[in-house]
C-alpha cells in the first residue's frame, strides 16, 4: 500500500479511469442536430471513411453487448456490468443503437424499401425503392405497382432518380421517350426527393419503450426483433414522401450482433375521407385550395404558372391526393406498411452519372 | 416527386437498364484533413479530460461525460478545432452534461488484492467538493500545475490553491493521514 496521500490518489484514478476511445465518441453522435446529413457530405469523414466505420461497428458491437445483456442475451463485449434485466430497453441502450447504426450508414450502404398500402380491406399500392448512396451520390430505382380496379387495370411503373455530384438525373418514359435526363435547374436535385432511409433512425425515441420480440435469421444475419410497445411515444413521422402518412400504429426494428439496425417495418395507419368531386361548394373550395399552392409557389420559387401547376400536380399525387375528395362522404381505414432492409451496411457504392442523359431543365 | 409511395409524372412500364446496377467497390474518396486532427486532439486531450470529469463525476459519469464533450467536438470539429483553450471548453461540455445526472460521486473499483491506495479513499475523495476533488487529484494527484488546472477548469489559479488546500485538509482529516505531502 503506498504511505503517499500523493501516490495513492493518483493509483485510485488509474485504477478506476477508463480511457475515452473514438469509438466512444463515436457511439455518442445520437440525438443531435444532423450529425450525418443526408445528401450532403460530412466534412472530414469521407477519407477516414474506413476508419469511422469500423468505429461504427465497434461503438455497435459495444452497444450490442450492452443491450443484450440487459435484454438477458448473450451479447459481448460490453465494458460495464449489465444492469437489472428488463425486457425493455433504456433510453441509453436505445441511443447506443442509433447511434452505432447511423455511424455504420454515415457514408455509405444501400436500402429496399417495400411498402403496400391498404385502404378499407383492399390493396392499393405496393411499392419498391432500391436505394444505394454514398456520401454525396444517390440512386433510386423503384417501382410502383398498382392493382386492376373497377375503373383502370392494372399497372406496374418503374424508373430510376438519380443524384451525381449534385447533379440529378432520372430514367423514365417522357416526352422524349425512354431515356436517361439530366435534369437542370435550381431545385433539380430536391425535386428528385430520393428518401433517405437512414432518417427513421432518428425517429426512434425511448419513450416507444422497445421490448425484445425474438430472433431470427435475415439474409445469414442473426438479428434481435425489438417492438415499440408505446408507439405512442414516437414523434410524429414527419416525412409522408418516405414514411407512411397517418398515424404510427406499430414499428419494429431488427437489430444484429454488432447494434446495427438491419431491417426497420413500420405501419401507419390514417382515416380517408372517401368520395367524388360532385359537390359545387366542395369543388370550388378545392380549386381555391390548389390555385392557393399554385401562386405560393409562383411568388417562392418565382415559377410561371404553368411551372407552378405542373409543380403543384406533384405535391398533390400519392397521400395528398385523398385531401381532393369530398370528406364526408365515407370513412376508410387506409393502411401502409413499410419494411426497410438496410444492406452493404458501410460499404462503398459506385454511383455513376449516366452517359448520354438527355439534358433538359424545369421537368422536375 | 417520384417514389415508392407517389408516383408522379406519366411513367409506363419501364424496363430498367441491365447495365446500370449500382455495383459495389472501393473507390478514392476526397481527402479531407480534419479526421485525422480530431483524432491527434483526442489523444491529447482525452487524458486530461477523462481525469478532470472523473474527478468531477466519479469513474462512470466522468467517462460518460468525457466521451459526451468529445462527442460535441466529433459533431463540430470544424468550429472548435480553432478555439483557443479547447480542452477547458470542452470541459464546461462534459460539465454541462454531467450536471444532468444528478447523482452522487461514486469511485467504484474493482475488487483486488493489491490495492494501491486506502481502501477508504475512494469514499473520502467523494465526500470533497467537486472542485476540492478536481484540485486534490489533478494537483496532487497528476502533479498538474495550478495555471494547468485553472486552463481547464476555468477557475482562477489562487482559487484552485484555495480548494487544493481545503481538500487536503479534509482528505487528510477523513483518512486520517498526517504526512505532509
Amino acid at each position: 500500500m503506498a504511505p503517499d496521500l500523493r501516490d495513492q490518489i493518483h493509483a485510485l484514478m488509474e485504477h478506476g479511469i477508463q480511457p475515452v476511445a473514438t469509438v466512444d465518441i463515436a457511439s455518442r453522435q445520437s440525438g443531435r442536430s444532423s450529425p450525418f446529413p443526408a445528401i450532403e457530405a460530412r466534412p472530414g469523414l469521407r477519407r477516414k471513411r474506413t476508419v469511422v466505420v469500423a468505429a461504427g461497428a465497434a461503438a455497435a458491437a459495444c452497444a450490442a453487448g450492452l443491450a443484450m445483456a440487459q435484454l438477458g442475451g448473450s451479447g459481448a463485449g460490453g465494458t460495464r456490468p449489465a444492469r437489472p434485466e428488463s425486457a425493455v430497453l433504456t433510453a441509453a441502450m436505445l441511443r447506443h443503437l442509433t447511434a452505432a447504426s447511423r455511424l455504420a450508414l454515415a457514408q455509405s450502404g444501400r436500402a429496399v424499401v417495400t411498402s403496400r398500402e391498404v385502404l378499407g380491406g383492399k390493396l392499393q399500392q405496393t411499392g419498391t425503392d432500391d436505394i444505394t448512396f454514398d456520401g454525396r451520390n444517390w440512386n433510386d430505382s423503384f417501382t410502383v405497382s398498382t392493382p386492376a380496379a373497377a375503373e383502370q387495370p392494372a399497372s406496374r411503373e418503374s424508373a430510376i432518380n438519380r443524384v451525381v455530384d449534385g447533379r440529378a438525373y432520372d430514367y423514365f418514359v417522357a416526352a422524349d421517350g425512354l431515356a436517361w435526363y439530366h435534369e437542370v435547374g435550381p431545385d433539380a436535385v430536391a425535386n428528385l426527393a430520393i428518401p433517405d432511409p437512414r432518417a427513421l433512425l432518428r425517429e426512434l425515441a425511448p419513450a416507444a419503450r422497445f421490448a425484445e420480440g425474438g430472433r431470427s435469421v435475415l439474409a445469414g444475419v442473426s438479428v434481435t426483433k425489438l417492438t415499440a410497445t408505446n408507439v405512442r411515444g414516437l414523434p410524429s413521422l414527419s416525412s409522408p414522401d418516405i414514411w407512411p402518412a397517418g398515424t404510427i400504429s406499430a414499428l419494429s426494428i431488427w437489430v444484429d450482433g454488432h447494434g446495427v439496425v438491419r431491417q426497420v417495418t413500420v405501419t401507419g395507419t390514417q382515416i380517408d375521407h372517401v368520395g367524388t368531386l360532385t359537390s359545387g361548394k366542395a369543388v370550388r373550395h378545392q380549386l381555391a385550395r390548389f390555385l392557393a399552392q399554385v401562386s405560393a409557389l409562383e411568388r417562392r420559387d418565382h415559377l410561371t404558372r404553368a411551372q407552378a401547376m405542373e409543380r403543384v400536380k406533384f405535391l398533390v399525387v400519392g397521400h395528398e391526393l385523398r385531401r381532393l375528395y369530398i370528406p364526408g362522404f365515407k370513412t376508410e381505414t387506409d393502411v401502409t406498411t413499410m419494411t426497410i432492409r438496410f444492406t452493404d451496411i458501410g460499404q462503398p457504392q459506385v454511383i455513376r452519372a449516366p452517359a448520354d442523359a438527355i439534358r433538359v431543365y424545369g421537368r422536375g | 416527386m417520384r417514389t415508392a409511395s407517389g408516383d408522379a409524372r406519366a411513367m409506363r412500364s419501364v424496363p430498367l437498364p441491365a447495365t446500370e446496377p449500382v455495383a459495389a467497390s472501393s473507390d478514392g474518396a476526397s481527402a479531407e484533413a480534419s479526421w485525422p486532427d480530431f483524432e491527434a486532439f483526442v489523444r491529447e486531450a482525452e487524458p486530461r479530460l477523462s481525469r478532470a470529469l472523473a474527478a468531477a463525476y466519479g469513474f462512470e459519469d466522468g467517462r460518460d461525460a468525457t466521451a459526451e464533450a468529445l462527442a460535441y467536438a466529433f459533431e463540430h470539429w470544424a468550429r472548435l478545432q480553432h478555439v483557443a483553450n479547447l480542452p477547458g471548453y470542452l470541459f464546461r461540455v462534459g460539465q454541462s452534461r454531467g450536471r444532468r445526472r444528478r447523482q452522487p460521486v461514486i469511485f467504484a473499483v474493482a475488487e483486488c488484492t493489491d490495492y494501491a491506495f486506502e481502501p477508504g479513499l475512494p469514499q473520502a475523495l467523494a465526500s470533497l467538493t467537486q472542485r476540492q476533488r478536481l484540485a486534490v487529484v489533478l494537483v496532487h494527484g497528476y502533479g498538474y500545475t495550478l495555471r494547468e488546472v485553472a486552463e481547464l477548469t476555468g477557475i482562477r489559479p489562487t482559487t484552485v490553491q484555495n480548494h487544493l488546500a481545503r481538500g487536503l485538509a479534509r482528505l487528510r482529516s477523513r483518512m486520517g493521514v498526517t504526512d505532509g505531502t
